[in-house]
């Protein structure tokens, strides 16, 4: 399963306020999530549904407005990064924050494995 | 919706992937071939040399069956979900493959973010009642006389599968074998070949 290279600077700004956590210019997260949402939004915006402007003043707006600026925290940023996601989301249309929640209980169970109906083999 | 203070961060995001999939906006291959250009840096490059070490170093290989943990520690990879390893070795006789991580069970810094066929329903179902047929839709063909061992990771116990070393690698080094171990092989997924194919 290999992939083309994404090119992220794209859909970064280094010296601004919504820079990506990096260290020694590597791309940091310390959780598989962070790296999954930041591999969807920016599939997103390169896709054509967004503009990457557009969601950076939402990805502004939602740090400052947290009153966590510790942006060089993958486990901090990235929850700021999925707020600024889902707002621009309603602007969007794209869904409702009822769907939303709906949905993540959905999937909060199933990996809570209650979907599992097999017997393991050790 | 405070994300700051969500508990449920991974299903949200999950949540967020399906919906946008089901609305024809994404896609969870185009999101997987996002992650995997810029995972290579921080994922399976760290396993690969575990396993590289492994079929290189007898001793290093039963260190690292009898107490991965501490064998993955030593080459410096610690932390983030690698606490608590156990590695299983393919052979002739026997073949690995792993299931079940859902994100929160998966040697992270080992092999880089899981892709999102890890986590899809039915390749958890499918491999542990099929594992012969699934093997076979990535690729893998075995012998019928090969066992199939599938390893059900956990919150407590994840697995690398240390896969078979190809012929015609006798002369390589360690480093040289690092890029020929691809992610799927140390899941069980695909084997290793000499030309660093993933079949």
């Amino acid at each position: 399963m290999t992939a083309p290279a994404v090119d992220v600077t794209a859909f970064d700004d280094p010296d601004g306020p919504g820079a990506l956590p990096r260290s020694n210019g590597e791309l940091v997260f310390d959780a598989p999530w962070q790296g999954r949402l930041f591999g969807l939004v920016v599939h997103l915006c390169r896709s054509g549904a967004f503009e990457w402007d557009e969601f950076k003043i939402h990805l502004i707006a939602a740090i400052d407005e947290s009153g966590v600026d510790e942006t060089c925290d993958p486990a901090v940023y990235y929850r700021q990064f999925g707020e600024a996601f889902c707002r621009l989301a309603a602007e969007k249309g794209f869904f409702d924050a009822g769907t939303l929640d709906g949905r993540t209980q959905l999937e909060a169970s199933r990996l809570a494995h209650d979907d599992h109906d097999h017997e393991h083999e050790h | 919706m405070d994300w700051l203070s969500l508990s449920d961060v991974e299903a949200r995001v999950n949540a967020l992937e399906s919906l946008m999939v089901e609305k024809g906006l994404a896609e969870h291959e185009a999101v997987d071939a996002v992650v995997a250009s810029f995972e290579n840096d921080m994922g399976p490059v760290n396993g690969a040399k575990v396993v590289a070490r492994a079929w290189t170093e007898p001793a290093y290989l039963e260190w690292l069956l009898s107490d991965a943990t501490a064998a993955i520690a030593d080459m410096g990879f610690t932390g983030l979900q690698t606490e608590h390893m156990v590695a299983v070795q393919n052979t002739d006789e026997r073949h690995n493959v792993v299931v079940c991580t859902l994100c929160s069970c998966y040697p992270w810094t080992l092999l880089g973010i899981p892709p999102a066929w890890f986590k899809y329903p039915q390749y958890r179902a499918r491999v542990v009642k099929e594992p012969r047929s699934v093997l076979g839709e990535f690729g893998v063909t075995l012998p019928d006389g090969v066992k199939i061992d599938v390893w059900d990771s956990s919150a407590e116990i994840r697995y690398l599968v240390v896969p078979q070393r190809p012929a015609g690698t006798e002369g390589m080094t360690a480093e040289e074998l690092v890029p020929l171990i691809s992610r799927d092989s140390m899941v069980g997924t695909a084997l290793v070949s000499a030309s660093g194919g993933t079949k």
